[in-house]
């Protein structure tokens, strides 16, 4: 069986991350956390996550700008936005820079492992993995 | 002699290019009556005149002609002209009355005016007498237009009285609409500053809320085998923040709403979606009708799904103690897509129809009174209404009208 998928979840509130952290990691996932932006974008750097959850509104760096940096430099990047407000401008703007989807807070741990287990049943169909995480145009 | 009796004693007229003037003349002496006639005839008049001498025929004549001008003798058989002119008063106020008479004193005379007559010419200077009608008939004409001219002053003073009242209600209608247009505004600010702090509270509620749900998420998955009691506490917990959670989108969902995300929707399919994850009690019989031959349309099917929750949550617990829920999907006359969601419970008190859709009113005991309102707002983003028929005692029946469209996604 394929390895568990390594999950990056982001946000600012430290019991948020450690509880999804938690739940994820009893399923059998490899998670890593971070608490804002910025971070986010250093933890990429030094790893192809198979699936990002972002937090939109952050201290340092928000989950907009740091999903355009990480579409840059890992263009095959899956970056999920979370948001717990209706903040339609800042989604809009997410989506146009690449992220995948918008979960909106509580966000819905089965939605999520739904999500993670979709990425991976398609990475294993597809033969040229290149095609399938080509960033949109 | 020409005059005669009533019935046939018009005198015989001669045809004069000039004003036709109808006389009745009290004279006991026929040709007193002859000379009057003949005077008048000269004078131009093209006359028609009765004449008599008694009472009786002179109030029969009163009352069955309209004269222009009644001349009376003073002295007549068994009365006189003060009666005459009485008479004539009583009957015909407005035909001017003239003694004509040849043994009048100038005290009786002068008694008459005060009574009422308007002239009295003597026997012997009868040539004044032409002159006398004519005053007398100006004085008539000048009355009546007088009277015209008062009667059309009242007439202008009574629709001016009238428009001041209307504008006095005009004025009050638009104080009224003002007021009213104020109270909305008043409330329209109102909400939009409950829709902030809702926001806020919500947005900031919703971290919180988020941790602690996935919290109890772990527990449930990691106390598989754990006690009842700590399960049951586990699903206190869920249901409790699924609780909070329903408030905290309600507020967000109207303080801040977010346009359709449109996508093909399958309404059939949808319903099936949203029915089973509604607690429905068992004494609820459910019926989801849906048309097979529906097209599909473009909405953003989780604000459809909670369009259908909220009314369907509404009738079931408008059925306490146990009913029918119907839900049918159908095109309508107009071409448009109908949902029907019928049930029967308590039904909608008159009063209450359009009170039921305003931000922040309830019936129920538990809820802020956002779901109607939600709904409303969340079927006009989707160019859709919301109509509704209740009869208290019998249920209700709450419509989605929704555009059918082509069913592609925008």
């Amino acid at each position: 069986m394929a390895e568990k998928a390594s999950i990056l979840i982001v946000d600012d509130n430290a019991d948020i991350c450690s509880i999804m952290s938690l739940i994820l990691k009893f399923q059998g996932y490899t998670v890593t956390t971070a608490s804002n932006g910025l971070e986010a974008t250093e933890k990429v750097r030094e790893h192809p996550f198979d699936a990002i959850f972002m937090d939109i509104m952050m201290p340092i760096m928000d989950g907009v700008k740091s999903c355009k940096i990480i579409k840059k430099m890992r263009p095959e990047a899956v970056v999920v936005m979370m948001t717990a407000y209706a903040v339609e401008d800042l989604v809009q703007e997410a989506l146009r820079e690449g992220a995948c989807d918008v979960f909106y807070k509580p966000v819905d741990i089965d939605k999520m492992v739904d999500l993670i287990e979709g990425l991976r049943a398609k990475k294993q169909r597809a033969c040229f993995p290149a095609v399938d995480g080509a960033p949109d145009g | 002699m020409n005059c005669r009796q009533k019935g046939n004693n018009h005198m015989e007229q001669k045809t004069i290019e000039n004003s036709s003037l109808q006389v009745l003349c009290l004279e006991d002496s026929s040709r007193d009556a002859e000379i009057i006639h003949e005077l008048l005839t000269d004078a131009g008049y093209d006359l028609n005149m009765d004449w008599t001498a008694t009472e009786k025929e002179y109030v029969s004549f009163l009352r069955s002609v309209k004269y222009d001008i009644i001349l009376s003798d003073f002295k007549l058989p068994g009365f006189d002209a003060f009666h005459a002119l009485q008479l004539s008063i009583d009957i015909c106020p407005v035909v001017p009355f003239i003694c004509v008479s040849g043994s009048i004193g100038e005290e009786t005379a002068i008694e008459l005016v005060k009574k009422g007559a308007v002239d009295y010419v003597l026997k012997d200077r009868m040539v004044r007498l032409p002159f006398a009608i004519k005053r007398a008939l100006d004085e008539v004409k000048e009355k009546e237009a007088r009277r015209q001219a008062e009667d059309e002053r009242k007439k202008a003073e009574d629709a001016l009285r009238e428009y001041s009242i209307r504008l006095e209600e005009m004025v009050e209608e638009r104080t009224r609409e003002l007021r009213d247009a104020h109270e909305r505004l008043l409330s329209q600010e109102k909400l939009a500053v409950l829709g902030q702090l809702a926001g806020g509270v919500g947005h900031e509620l919703r971290n919180p809320l988020g941790a602690i749900k996935n919290a109890s998420y772990y527990l449930n998955m990691v106390l598989k085998e754990s006690a009842p009691e700590v399960k049951e506490a586990l699903q206190i917990l869920e249901r409790e923040v699924a609780a909070s959670e329903s408030i905290i989108s309600s507020l967000l969902d109207f303080a801040l709403p977010k346009p359709p995300n449109q996508r093909q929707v399958e309404i059939g399919l949808l319903l099936q979606k949203v029915l089973p994850r509604i607690p429905i009690p068992s004494n609820i019989e459910v019926v989801l009708q849906v048309d097979e031959t529906l097209p599909d349309i473009s909405a953003d099917s989780d604000q459809l799904s909670q369009v259908f929750r909220n009314i369907i949550l509404n009738a079931v617990q408008s059925m306490p103690g146990g009913g029918k829920l119907v839900v049918t999907a159908k095109i309508a006359s107009t071409g448009q897509l109908d949902i029907s969601i019928s049930d029967t419970g308590e039904g909608i008190q008159k009063e209450n129809i359009e009170k039921i859709f305003e931000p922040l009113f309830t019936t129920k005991a538990k809820g802020i009174g956002l779901g109607l309102a939600i709904t409303r707002m969340l079927l006009k983003a989707h160019g859709g209404i919301l109509l509704l028929q209740s009869e208290p005692g019998k249920g209700s029946v709450f419509t989605v009208r929704l555009p059918a469209g082509t069913g592609e996604v925008k």
